[in-house]
């Protein structure tokens, strides 16, 4: 089916525009998280001060993102998800639905324990990528699926959004790393810094 | 063995997150609408190993 109406293009580059905005952001976090281990901390605070209070919610919109765009590649556009995007949305799908009950409550002790989640959904991603870009044989178990795992299907002629690069799994890893910033972001507080902000506040 | 493997790493993980939780001094209503959400999650790895990794049964 691979939906080419107008609207399914659209959401397709608003997903890969997304991805990309994801990898800027996990750079510049990198670069702070750099800076701040050289002693130079200034700026990493500032960043802490300005998501204070909603890291859970930011992680809650990467991951409902996430979950959104992979139910949109598989049940809209027909892109048939492989084994290993089954694995990724394993550790994917539970933080869609538990980091809005823990943001939602201000839980930020609970970040500490969910960030094993998206750091084992981002092996899985890396595993993912060097398999579609060809640096590593597919497994058999790959063979189960039409087009198995090294397809990209973003590369399609009909709707090309790779950028030249882009494929499923990296924006997969693109929004784990993200959920990992934001989670240790998260449990990473003071003890004066409460907690995310509980929804009634 | 691979999906059982990463569904048991995926409870592993939660089930540590909501035993913190509900040893926690957390209000009854979170703790029941946390494990409605986890009986969902729990709901969806059955879906995917009836419709998707096992379809035709778990053999060893």
């Amino acid at each position: 089916m691979y939906g080419t109406q107008p609207m399914a293009r659209d959401v397709l580059y608003a997903y890969s525009y997304l991805g990309v905005a994801g990898q800027v952001l996990i750079a510049l976090m990198l670069l702070l998280a750099m800076l701040a281990l050289l002693g130079i901390r200034s700026p990493l605070d500032l960043l802490r001060r300005m998501l204070w209070g909603y890291e859970l919610w930011a992680a809650f919109v990467v991951a409902a993102l996430a979950t959104g765009g992979s139910l949109f590649y598989s049940e809209v556009m027909g892109f048939i998800p492989c084994e290993f995007c089954w694995y990724q949305r394993i550790c994917m799908y539970p933080l869609s639905i538990l980091l809005l009950i823990a943001a939602w409550y201000g839980e930020n002790r609970l970040a500490r324990y969910l960030v094993v989640l998206p750091i084992g959904g981002a092996c899985v991603s890396i595993y993912h990528m060097f398999i579609a870009y060809g640096a590593i044989h597919e497994p058999t178990a790959c063979t189960v699926t039409p087009g198995g795992c090294a397809i990209n299907w973003l590369a399609i002629p009909a709707h090309d959004v790779t950028f030249g690069y882009l494929t499923i799994p990296t924006l997969a890893l693109t929004a784990f790393l993200l959920l990992i910033g934001f989670l240790v972001l998260a449990a990473t507080g003071t003890a004066d810094d409460v907690a995310t902000l509980p929804a009634d506040a | 063995m691979l999906p059982i493997v990463l569904v048991v790493f995926q409870l592993a993980v939660l089930g540590w997150t909501s035993a913190k939780l509900i040893r926690a001094d957390t209000s009854p209503v979170e703790k029941a609408l946390w494990l409605a959400a986890l009986c969902g999650v729990i709901g969806l790895d059955v879906w995917y190993f009836a419709n998707f990794a096992y379809p035709s049964g778990f053999k060893l």
